[in-house]
């Protein structure tokens, strides 16, 4: 049997090379060999993601690499996160996303890039795609236990489908359950503050700072103010 | 377009290999840009310190690369999940057969559209502004003061923020509302500024199809005559969005303007294959949508914007390699960062309209000031600048203009993320007389000779 090293060599290598059966393999070798979950996850996932978020960074990598590894992670996690004791779940992930991009819109690039910098950060996303209708956020977002909705629009005309979709949650009683994040194109913060969400970044790559403002503030949602970074 | 192309590239959108968007944008595209870089021996030719490409040699072996790129990939509709391809005869008969020029808007303010070259002598012509939101109480001053710029040629106009005070939601009959207003309004400030004529494009507060059925080929809408925007929703994709506007277009016997945007750091990856898919889908949009001008911005994902050096070495490699080896009208996009009232604004139009005319452009559209993140942030002072670069540069060498860029290039790129995004129209000019206020003014003609001394004939 392999030992903890080899198999958390094998695991960053499946994600940074962004091949997901490689990733899901190693994650299996490592509950069979009686690793610690958790320190799996941290020591190597999250690892590796920092690693991949580095060299995308420098351009050594670009979007494609991302989302593989993004994807490679997300499916080691996926075997290792229900083994972790449901009260220690909390320090495995930096927390839970559910992103779209909204109604009326087709632009994925920008949300995509969201995805992967918060995959690559440690937060576990649950990736809608386009055209997303306000409800299927809540669904999703119930489903999964979301601590965070992210809404994604590239164009004027979708955006007032972020305001939409804040509306819904708050019609249906969920605006205390979930942190909301709006970005893309002609979003800003005082778009952000105006339809009542928590939190704006301005670059795809500021999401992960964002939610982890989030998450790590003791704030509660709504914030009565969005928290602002990169604008 | 014609009926047999709308009918060609519709059937084959229902027909070819299926794929997923995923498996598309994460394994193919990639996969195969990085092959045929490889093939073609392009890795690694990006040379950020010498951002104008001067190689004759290196813009025709991207060309040949991009059209093997063309064939092998097609284009997917991300629709139906389905691949559109085309032959080598097809796709040859596409880019042969397109106009190489073309008659926009009437009477004085007709202009001509012709096929350029590298370091051609007469100037493309310039199309303002881009998209940018603009409150419904502004868009006419705001437009009029753009259209009243001589060195404006044919008017884009921005995307209205509301419809009558209303929210614009896209997909709902606000949009169609919306289109048949944006003609409106577009009528009365070229009436204002003195242009009636003037040729416009249409319908840029369309996001879905509904924007554009509202108001092209209408009585009262957008004319024929008008360039319809059919916008990809992605390089190397469609949609039935922008086929529903091309074949709109058809149904009203219109001008069809067709464009993506290929991303640096995105699906296409480096650089180099920004530029390899920009022309890929540049040629393929031809035999697409049977364009009449077609081809395509591109943006640097780092920053959203093109005016950075590895920004500028694509798009002078995309629009050489298509200039020197076609005779296709081909476009472009400003895409700045950097706000109005702010000299960064200036500079990046600067380097931008510089590329472009000495990189053989037929038209480009701008400016994206502030990043077309800010609603009413965008003047024409910036699209007068553009506007007078581009006249100035065409017929520039390479060299010379690789050597002016350069020297303005450590003026802003440091603020690229960054950007100082200025103020909105009304905070820098003067809405009585739609003049410039004199801050605005002053970095104008400040930059203006900075440029000039540079070696650039401004006026």
């Amino acid at each position: 049997m392999a030992n903890k090293e080899e198999i958390l060599g094998k695991l960053s290598e499946g994600i940074m090379k962004g091949e997901t059966a490689l990733a899901r393999q190693a994650a299996e070798e490592s509950l069979a060999a009686g690793l610690d979950p958790l320190e799996t996850i941290q020591q190597g996932t999250s690892k590796a993601m920092e690693v991949v978020g580095l060299r995308f960074r420098s351009f050594e990598i670009f979007l494609p690499e991302l989302i593989m590894a993004a994807e490679a992670a997300n499916a080691a996690m996926a075997v290792l996160l229900p083994k972790i004791a449901s009260d220690r779940r909390k320090e495995a992930m930096a927390g839970r996303v559910v992103l779209g991009t909204v109604s009326g819109d087709v632009h994925d690039i920008g949300k995509n890039l969201v995805s992967a910098v918060l995959s690559a950060a440690g937060f576990q996303v649950h990736d809608l795609g386009v055209d997303v209708p306000s409800k299927k956020f809540v669904d999703v977002a119930q489903e999964v236990e979301a601590d965070i909705i992210g809404l994604s629009s590239l164009l004027t005309t979708s955006m007032q489908y972020q305001k939409d979709a804040i509306d819904y949650v708050t019609d249906m009683g969920l605006r205390d359950k979930y942190f909301i994040i709006v970005g893309g194109g002609p979003v800003t913060p005082t778009w952000a503050a105006q339809i009542g969400a928590d939190g704006y970044g301005r670059r795809a790559a500021d999401a992960a700072e964002l939610c982890r403002l989030l998450m790590q503030g003791g704030h509660k949602p709504p914030l009565s103010q969005p928290i602002v970074v990169g604008g | 377009m014609s009926i047999a192309t709308i009918l060609r590239t519709l059937d084959r959108a229902h027909s070819g290999p299926v794929i997923s968007v995923r498996q598309w944008d994460v394994e193919l595209v990639p996969g195969k840009i990085s092959e045929i870089l490889n093939k073609f021996d392009l890795v690694g030719t990006c040379n950020p310190q010498e951002p104008i490409n001067d190689s004759d040699e290196l813009a025709d072996r991207f060309f040949e690369a991009a059209f093997e790129l063309a064939l092998e990939l097609g284009i997917l509709c991300i629709d139906t999940e389905r691949v559109i391809k085309f032959s080598r005869e097809e796709l040859e008969e596409a880019i042969y057969c397109a106009p190489k020029e073309l008659l926009l808007g009437e009477g004085l303010d007709q202009v001509k559209l012709v096929a350029r070259r590298p370091e051609d002598g007469v100037k493309p012509l310039y199309v303002a502004p881009l998209g940018i939101v603009v409150s419904e109480e502004l868009w006419v001053p705001l437009m009029q003061a753009i259209a009243q710029e001589r060195e404006v040629d044919i008017l884009q106009g921005g995307s209205l923020a509301t419809v009558f005070g209303r929210p614009i939601r896209s997909g709902t009959p606000y949009e169609t509302l919306a289109g048949r207003l944006n003609a409106q309004l577009n009528r009365e400030a070229l009436w204002r500024a003195g242009r009636p004529g003037m040729c416009t494009t249409a319908v840029i507060t369309s996001v879905t199809v509904f924007g554009q059925l509202g108001a092209y080929g209408l009585l009262g809408g957008f004319k024929a005559t008008d360039l319809a925007l059919v916008l990809s929703p992605a390089e190397l994709k469609t949609s039935y969005t922008a086929l529903h506007k091309a074949t709109q277009a058809t149904n009203c016997g219109g001008l069809i303007l067709a464009g993506a945007a290929s991303m640096i750091g995105g699906y296409a990856g480096p650089p180099e294959g920004a530029a390899l898919s920009a022309m890929a889908f540049a040629m393929l949009q031809y035999a697409l949508y049977g364009n009449h001008c077609g081809g395509a911005g591109i943006m640097d994902v780092r920053y959203q914007g093109n005016s950075g050096r590895h920004g500028m070495w694509s798009l002078s490699v995309f629009l050489q390699g298509m200039s020197r080896n076609t005779n296709l009208l081909i476009n472009t996009v400003f895409n700045q960062v950097g706000g109005p009232d702010t000299e960064m604004l200036l500079y990046e139009s600067v380097t931008l309209a510089l590329n472009f005319a000495t990189s053989g452009t037929s038209l480009c559209i701008g400016p994206r000031s502030a990043g077309g993140k800010l609603a009413d942030h965008l003047s024409p002072l910036e699209c007068r600048l553009s506007g007078e670069v581009l006249r100035a540069g065409a017929g520039l060498p390479r060299a010379q203009v690789n050597e002016i860029v350069k020297a303005l290039l450590p003026k802003y790129e440091a603020n690229l993320s960054d950007p100082p995004l200025g103020v909105s129209f009304s905070e820098c000019h003067d809405l009585d007389t739609l003049q410039p206020r004199a801050s605005w003014l002053d970095k104008y003609h400040k930059v203006g000779e900075e440029v000039a001394k540079l070696g650039v004939p401004l006026p």
